[in-house]
């Protein structure tokens, strides 16, 4: 028999968080700081909105782009927070996560031999994406000693003549770099004149701890040249719902439409009416899960500084991006011992891109008492390095 | 009172053992802030006490408890307050509520056994002069107290498989 499997689909690097879960399904008394989710419920209020939408019976397919309601209320609420403007008749597809977002923008705008540019450290998903499309992923370096944002001087060494696509994404995962109103009109010239795309991952853009979110499409001369993706999963707690959404200019929103139609008809109805009322009764809830958020990063991050893990003060996500570079292991050797010897798992940077080595991403939404726990093992096993 | 103050409070009342270093690094303050600002709401009669919420049926601890709804001729002059008063000295008594609707007072009674509930409700409280009616219900389970949610449904263990 032959090998059936497609050239990309065998060629496609794992996910290196993956097979490190691996060895962690093997341990028991784990305390896990490995996944990038919220801990909280989802607001009852929301679940119970979906659940009653379908004890009405309300289980069809949506249309395409998702129900009218949804759109409406969300072009109203990225105006009001972001202060950027779309038609939610054309300029908008509810979609199911960002995650489909992201693939169904970078199919429609990426040709074969593309070459968008990738931040690097990275949210795992981009460079596979980009290659599933036939791009080539070109990498950003980002650094801690620049917060983690893009540079105007590292963009410029970056970007060659197959440049096309800019992938951004902020607040970062792993590393909860943010890019302030400055520092994105820094770069926006630049984007201008060698007339690249934006694709602007803001899934986290709510969990932004000092000041507010900037979102980029909402910088001068950036709007037409941005696809912005968001969601509901980190915000509201929603990540088992699978719903997000993509805003762009018409030419660019319909033909990532009609990927969507082939591929996923609409999101998930219920998950649509729970969005419909997250965004109408979700704010305070979601201000306190905020405002936990912060609270739990500023004692983590203590915390790690304390033990001998030098960490910056991340400005938004839920991550906190330490370096291990003083305790002489690797990052990956770093967070395999961690694991094996006190039961703490954390992902090695390096699986977010070659920068993100000699660093460790952990993620603080998990509750107090297990992250004190979580930094008083890292602590011990930080001490038995040095003994 | 400020919004400092809130968030004090509403950390002591979630972790009454939570430390003034704590408060003072999620806060972004130093730790002397903090204490001094404790020791005001304290002064101010505004933090009263910082207690711990117990499942004692969970450590397998015999204990009942019973809501008393009383209906009461209000004295003169003082109205409801100097029955609560008299009320309020027992220790057996954790809570004491003034109500609208047919019974006036809700009081909440702790003890060991139903037998001593039961006494101490016909021989001390049901004997106040002023008392017309009491009405006595057994609590039979807590599923939520001071907040805590009592039965949680068994850890949802996140699924090893996201980003
Ligand atoms: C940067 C980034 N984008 C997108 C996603 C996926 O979001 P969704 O659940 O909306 O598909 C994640 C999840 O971790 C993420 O970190």
């Amino acid at each position: 028999m032959r090998n059936f499997v497609s050239r990309m689909a065998g060629e496609l690097p794992p996910s290196g968080i993956r097979k490190f879960f691996d060895l962690l399904l093997t341990m028991d008394n784990v305390i896990s700081l490995g996944v990038g989710e919220p801990d909280f419920d989802t607001p009852w209020n929301i679940s119970q909105v979906a659940i009653s939408s379908i004890e009405k019976g309300m289980t069809m397919y949506t249309s395409n782009r998702g129900l009218a309601e949804l759109r409406e209320l969300l072009s109203a609420d990225l105006d009001q927070r972001y202060h950027t403007k779309y038609c939610p008749e054309t300029e908008m597809i509810v979609t199911t996560g960002v995650s489909e977002g992201l693939d169904i923008a970078v199919r429609a705008v990426v040709d074969p031999g593309d070459e968008v540019l990738v931040v690097d450290p990275c949210f795992v998903s981009y460079q596979a994406e980009v290659l599933m499309a036939g791009g080539r992923p070109k990498t950003l370096p980002c650094s801690a000693q620049d917060g983690f944002k893009v540079t105007p001087d590292v963009l410029m060494e970056s970007i060659t003549p197959k440049s096309k696509v800019l992938l951004l994404n902020f607040p970062t995962n792993p590393t909860g770099g943010v890019m302030g109103k400055d520092d994105l009109q820094a770069i926006a010239d630049i984007i201008i004149d060698h007339d690249l795309l934006v694709i602007s991952d803001e899934v986290y853009a709510e969990l932004t701890y000092d000041g507010h979110h900037v979102s980029t499409a909402a910088i001068d001369g950036l709007w037409e040249r941005t696809i912005t993706l968001n969601g509901f999963s980190k915000a509201y707690a929603m990540t088992g719902w699978r719903l997000g959404y993509l805003c762009a200019p018409k030419e660019m929103t319909d033909a990532a439409l009609k990927i969507h139609q082939y591929v996923m008809m609409s999101a998930p109805t219920a998950s649509q009416f729970a969005g419909i009322e997250a965004l109408k009764n979700g704010e305070e809830a979601k201000n306190e899960m905020i405002a936990e958020y912060r609270i739990r990063r500023n004692l983590f991050v203590k915390g790690l500084n304390d033990v001998g893990l030098p960490c910056h003060l991340p400005k938004g996500a839920f991550y906190a991006f330490p370096s291990v570079e003083g305790t002489g292991l690797s990052d990956e050797e770093f967070a395999e011992r961690l694991l094996r010897e006190q039961h703490v798992a954390v992902v090695p940077g390096s699986a977010f891109g070659k920068n993100g080595r000699g660093h460790v991403r952990t993620c603080y939404a998990v509750d107090r008492a297990k992250l004190s726990e979580a930094v008083r093992r890292i602590g011990i096993f930080v001490e038995s390095l040095h003994s | 009172m400020d919004e400092k103050d809130t968030v004090i409070l509403r950390e002591l009342q979630k972790n009454g053992r939570i430390t003034a270093g704590d408060i003072a690094v999620m806060l972004e303050v130093d730790e002397n802030e903090v204490e001094n600002r404790i020791a005001a709401l304290h002064a101010a009669g505004i933090l009263r006490r910082c207690t711990a919420v117990i499942d004692y049926s969970a450590a397998g601890v015999e204990e009942v408890a019973v809501i008393l709804s009383l209906k009461i001729t209000p004295e003169r002059g003082l109205g409801y307050d100097g029955i609560a008063a008299q009320i309020a000295r027992f220790p057996q008594v954790e809570s004491i509520l003034l109500l609208t609707g047919t019974y006036d007072l809700q009081v909440i009674i702790r003890g060991q056994s139903m037998s001593e509930v039961s006494r101490f409700v016909a021989e001390q409280i049901a004997s106040i002069e002023g008392v017309r009616e009491t009405m006595t219900q057994i609590v039979m389970r807590t599923y939520k107290e001071q907040g805590v949610e009592m039965m949680r449904p068994g850890s949802r263990d996140r699924q090893l498989i996201t980003f």
